[in-house]
């Protein structure tokens, strides 16, 4: 218990820190939330060849006019997390999970990904831009998680390799939301969007154009 | 310009390891420099400053270039003198701007430590806007490693 106690207490102090706008849809619950008016959902399945952790994808508000991430009264990002995790409690090896989410309408950049809970990539260098128009369903991509995983020039970093299967997403969503599956539609990203650097290791991830729509 | 290459080659000279068996692993420790064809050593300390301070949180964006009165030794210095994260985050800041990293082997490192200041000086002008550097090796260049990751193969 005494241990279960201080991880805890660890999680609560390394969280990341940013201002949730909606949760994530829990597709395990027989809910399911649809867009308000206002409102937009997107989806993307994270999946990877074994253990990669606890991983949170990250997706800030963006204003493209200032260049500038919203933050809240406290300083820091507004947006939204998706989680993905994949120990040896759980997680199926190369699975594309679905991921769901309920975000207001407008612009946002994919900002960057929480490892284990304690460590955040941070794409402020450069991260893919897109906009999302009020009750539309938008397929960002499939990313398969890789942790410190040894790169080409011997070291180890983290990555989220980006492919892009939208009809195979549409099947998997029609079995969470058969109403919303017809709707499903690409992004459309545009790269290079900087913004302040808050986080661990700042980066830069440019959607490849063979992956854009 | 003197003065700030003489800083610069002094932290070479201080990163070169002490006298050992021979290695052809190249890596920062044994002194690194980065280099973009055609770029002016001016060129170099203002971009790696703007970098060190994104990576220390004082400049808020990559395409925020607000030079300090710094030079090309003082940020190289204390490029090697940060944390290994703000290194690191340095490095990938100056990576994405389209700048390429040299590191040495330790035998280059000693080398580089044996030649006369005035001639490391002479040199570091030359070596960060060099077509091919005379010295070191590429270490790392700027790779959509994030989202395309090129993954280790085993030979």
């Amino acid at each position: 218990m005494a241990k279960e106690l201080i991880a805890l207490f660890g999680l609560v102090l390394a969280g990341p820190a940013m201002a949730q706008l909606t949760e994530q849809v829990d597709l395990k619950k027989p809910e399911r939330p649809v867009p308000a008016a206002n409102e937009a959902m997107i989806v993307l399945r994270p999946h990877a060849p074994g253990m990669v952790g606890d991983n949170r994808i990250l997706f800030y508000r963006y204003d493209p006019a200032t260049r500038k991430v919203a933050l809240d009264a406290q300083g820091q990002p507004v947006g939204t997390k998706i989680t993905y995790s994949y120990t040896v409690f759980g997680g199926k090896k190369g699975e594309k999970a679905l991921r769901v989410a309920i975000v207001p309408a407008g612009d946002y950049v994919l900002a960057g990904r929480t490892f284990n809970m304690t460590y955040t990539d941070v794409f402020c260098l450069g991260a893919p831009h897109f906009r999302v128009e009020p009750g539309s369903v938008t397929y960002i991509g499939d990313f398969e998680m890789l942790a410190l995983e040894k790169m080409a020039d011997g070291e180890r970093r983290n990555a989220m390799r980006f492919s892009s299967d939208l009809e195979s997403t549409r099947q998997q969503l029609a079995t969470a939301y058969p109403g919303l599956s017809g709707r499903l539609e690409s992004w459309q990203p545009t790269n290079g969007s900087t913004f302040q650097c808050l986080g661990d290791e700042f980066v830069a991830y440019n959607v490849p154009e063979s992956g854009k729509p | 310009m003197a003065n700030k290459l003489l800083i610069f080659a002094s932290l070479l000279a201080v990163c070169v390891p002490t006298p050992g068996w021979a290695s052809t692993k190249v890596d920062r420790g044994n002194g690194f420099f980065f280099n973009k064809p055609g770029a002016t050593a001016e060129l170099a300390t203002r971009e790696t400053e703007s970098c060190r301070k994104l990576a220390s949180g004082a400049e808020s964006q990559i395409n925020t270039i607000d030079v300090l009165a710094g030079g090309l030794a003082a940020v190289f210095g204390g490029a090697l003198a940060d944390g290994d994260q703000k290194r690191i985050n340095t490095e990938n800041c100056m990576l994405i701007r389209g700048w390429n990293l040299y590191a040495m082997t330790r035998e280059e490192g000693r080398a580089w430590k044996a030649l006369p200041q005035a001639e490391r000086n002479a040199e570091l002008a030359v070596l960060v806007g060099a077509e091919k550097p005379t010295r070191g090796s590429l270490l790392r260049t700027w790779h959509n490693d994030y989202a395309e990751p090129a993954l280790w193969q085993k030979n």
